[in-house]
């Protein structure tokens, strides 16, 4: 998948870049508004990654300026503010999504395969790791045919080791992504909730899936 | 007892200070008066004695002078003049007049008269016994006796004495004038003098009250004329109060000195908002600041985090500057929204939402918080509860509530949530079974960065930025974040939306 990010603060683009690629993303990267402008317009992407503000021409401009040019590339905006009416302006534009700094990579990964596959259709609409599915659209979780029933967080938990098999979460950035808290409350929700799902998803004699790095935090296997 | 308004003082104030300058001068023109009035009877006292040369010829002829004054005074002169004669040696009376009244006492009278040093003897001068051709004015006014007197005048060597005496008839003021041989007391009827004078006190007495009250009543007025433009300070310092520091004072015709009050205290206001909002945009501005470098920390470390040795040290030590990076941007985001609530900038975008199913979200979690701790929950939510706020704002201030009711409570203990709606309110409680706060310390609560110190094992974690965050936002959508109750075993907050 093709990703063009338009970001001016160099050192967030190669963060960005370098997070991205590990994850298997091609990411071309431009530091300026009207360079950014040109690439969009002229190269095909999955999706742009989005500064607002930027030299030259704004992130706003440039997202306003796709959309009346009938361009429908997803467009997941940044910004430093987090004011809703801003953020409300910016999907009001057309922007699919939107980010506020500082974000996590990670959860920058998880938008992106989102808002990837609502362009692209249903295609990716099951997360298959192991023997295990997880259908995003009917929530449907199954291992190895067996059919597991999941609460809604629990659901949102498993999804989001699902998207990035292998990649370690740390106990805040579940809580930030799962429970929208944006402080860890410091006691053990994310443990318990680990054990309930892991309850449920590993059953008898069933290969273990979510491992436990102790001292960093948890991840899905990934697949040998 | 309630302080008088400044108001009323003045109407008091200016009522006594008026009614004592009033009396004052009532009583100073009164006496002017009264003494003006005397001194006219005792003129014409010395103009009777001095234009009726001829008793003083003969020592006899008393009886003329008294018909004389019959002529003057007309029918009733018994009332209006009396008339006595003493010798001056012995005090021995040489004639009374037949209205001189009987009941009073002449030997009271001191007759003895001083030598007057400037009269030059006895001027007297023998002339015709043409007295009764002296003017003839009847009544009241015309007392005074017609120009052309003639036949020459007495000249009395003493200096003349008046007295004032009461009688059960009435009053009279007696003038005696004295040659060197005979003293001449002549009495003139001061009652209608005295009429006039108490009719004059009367109408003073009258009036007095009326002006007074008159006076009072302008102090009032004036007084409220006065204090509009204090009224008016007055509100505006309550409107920069409630809305902001941008609040002035409106400058129109005012008097110079309120003019310049007010013009000092819109600079002080200009200065206050300046130097304020120089604080709030120096607080939103590095945490704007801040936000850049920690996405790079922040994108860095779990880059390098994913690249690491899964459980390796390197991991373990990226992980925990992950984890604390993600405590300053939790601090970051606090303290900008707390620079906007400062500056009046928190203006949530308010969209109707559920809080009875948000609360029951975090009810679940919060008791999955709950559990190491064994919490016990009693909630009673009225269902379909909606209000007017912004989601994201709403749920950072229910988090931090709840968090804190887990965080300061004790093992074993209990959580009490319950919604209502009381006049187009949402009402929250939360209560906790905690150790509840210091009496010293209720006040500071929603205070930034204050934290309670329990005493206790475990240590609170957080950075106390949540319950004034929590006030804040609050406050931002018109709604109030309150302390309800806090003792040893017990704590509760309510927070109030409007629906």
């Amino acid at each position: 998948m093709k990703i063009l990010v338009i970001e001016d603060e160099k050192k967030i683009a190669s963060f960005i870049r370098k997070g991205l690629e590990a994850q298997g993303f091609v990411v071309d990267v431009c530091h300026h508004g009207d360079e950014g402008f040109t690439a969009v317009t002229t190269r095909p992407y999955d999706a742009v990654v989005l500064d607002i503000m930027l030299p030259g021409r704004d992130g706003l401009s440039i997202l306003r300026n796709l959309r009346e040019r009938k361009m429908a590339v997803p467009v997941i905006l940044l910004t430093a503010r987090s004011e809703l009416n801003e953020r409300l302006e910016g999907l009001n534009l057309g922007a699919d999504d939107y980010l506020t700094k500082p974000f996590y990579i990670e959860e920058l990964i998880a938008r992106l395969h989102v808002v990837t596959r609502r362009a692209t259709g249903a295609s990716q609409s099951i997360l298959a790791v192991a023997d295990l599915t997880v259908n995003l659209l009917t929530r449907e979780v199954t291992r190895a045919g067996r059919k597991i029933d999941l609460t809604a967080r629990e659901f949102e938990l498993l999804e989001h080791f699902a998207r990035s098999p292998g990649r370690v979460l740390t106990r805040s950035q579940i809580c930030e992504r799962v429970w929208n808290y944006d402080f860890d409350p410091g006691t053990n929700l994310v443990e318990v909730y680990i054990q309930r799902l892991r309850k449920k998803v590993e059953g008898e004699g069933e290969k273990k899936l979510i491992e436990t790095i102790r001292g960093v935090g948890y991840r899905m296997k990934p697949e040998e | 007892m309630k302080t008088p308004s400044f108001r009323l003082k003045i109407a008091l104030l200016s009522a006594i200070i008026s009614g004592v300058v009033l009396v004052g001068f009532g009583l100073a023109a009164f006496l002017m008066i009264s003494r003006q009035k005397t001194e006219s009877l005792d003129t014409e006292i010395r103009s009777i004695g001095t234009r009726h040369p001829g008793w003083i010829t003969n020592r006899r002829d008393f009886k003329r002078l008294d018909v004389a004054l019959g002529f003057i005074f007309g029918e009733d002169h018994r009332d209006q003049v009396i008339l006595m004669v003493k010798n001056a040696a012995d005090d021995t009376v040489l004639y009374t007049s037949s209205g001189w009244p009987k009941e009073f006492d002449h030997a009271k009278l001191d007759c003895t008269l001083a030598v007057d040093p400037d009269a030059s003897g006895v001027a007297a001068t023998p002339g015709g016994d043409d007295d009764l051709s002296i003017g003839r004015g009847r009544g009241g006014q015309g007392r005074g006796l017609g120009p052309g007197g003639g036949g020459g005048q007495v000249s009395f060597t003493k200096i003349p004495k008046f007295q004032t005496i009461r009688t059960a008839a009435g009053e009279w003021r007696l003038g005696m004038l004295g040659t060197a041989d005979t003293t001449l007391i002549i009495g003139l009827n001061a009652a209608q003098t005295r009429v006039e004078l108490d009719r004059l006190r009367n109408a003073f007495l009258v009036a007095l009250p009326l002006a007074l009250s008159l006076v009072g009543l302008g102090g009032w007025l004036v007084a409220g004329r006065a204090l509009r433009p204090l009224r008016m300070i007055a509100s505006t310092a309550e409107r920069v109060t409630a809305r902001g520091l941008d609040q002035r004072i409106p400058v129109s015709n005012e008097d110079p000195e309120i003019a310049r009050v007010i013009s000092v205290l819109n600079r002080m206001m200009d200065r206050l908002e300046n130097s304020f909002q120089q604080a709030t945009r120096f607080s939103a501005d590095a945490s704007h600041e801040l936000k850049t470098p920690l996405a790079i920390m922040q994108g860095e470390l779990e880059n390098a985090l994913q690249e690491a040795f899964p459980g390796s040290r390197e991991q373990q030590v990226f992980s925990g500057l992950l984890e604390e990076t993600q405590r300053l941007k939790t601090i970051t985001r606090g303290l900008l929204l707390l620079a906007r609530a400062d500056s009046g900038q928190l203006k949530p975008a308010a969209e109707t939402v559920d809080l009875t199913s948000i609360l029951e979200g975090i009810i679940e979690d919060t008791r999955v918080l709950a559990e190491e701790m064994r919490l016990d929950f009693e909630v009673k939510l009225a269902p379909g509860i909606n209000v007017q706020a912004d989601p994201v704002l709403l749920r950072t201030a229910l988090l931090n509530l709840f968090v804190n009711a887990v965080k300061y409570n004790e093992p074993g203990g209990k959580i009490q949530v319950t919604l209502e709606s009381r006049a187009s309110q949402a009402v929250l409680t939360i209560g906790n079974s905690g150790p509840g706060i210091p009496e010293d310390d209720q006040t500071r609560i929603f205070t930034r960065f204050h934290r309670v110190d329990v005493a206790r094992q475990r240590q609170v974690d957080g950075v106390g930025l949540g319950l004034s965050l929590a006030r804040e936002i609050a406050r931002a959508h018109g709604g109030d974040l309150a302390l309800q109750e806090s003792r040893p075993g017990w704590t509760s907050f309510v927070l109030r939306l409007n629906a």
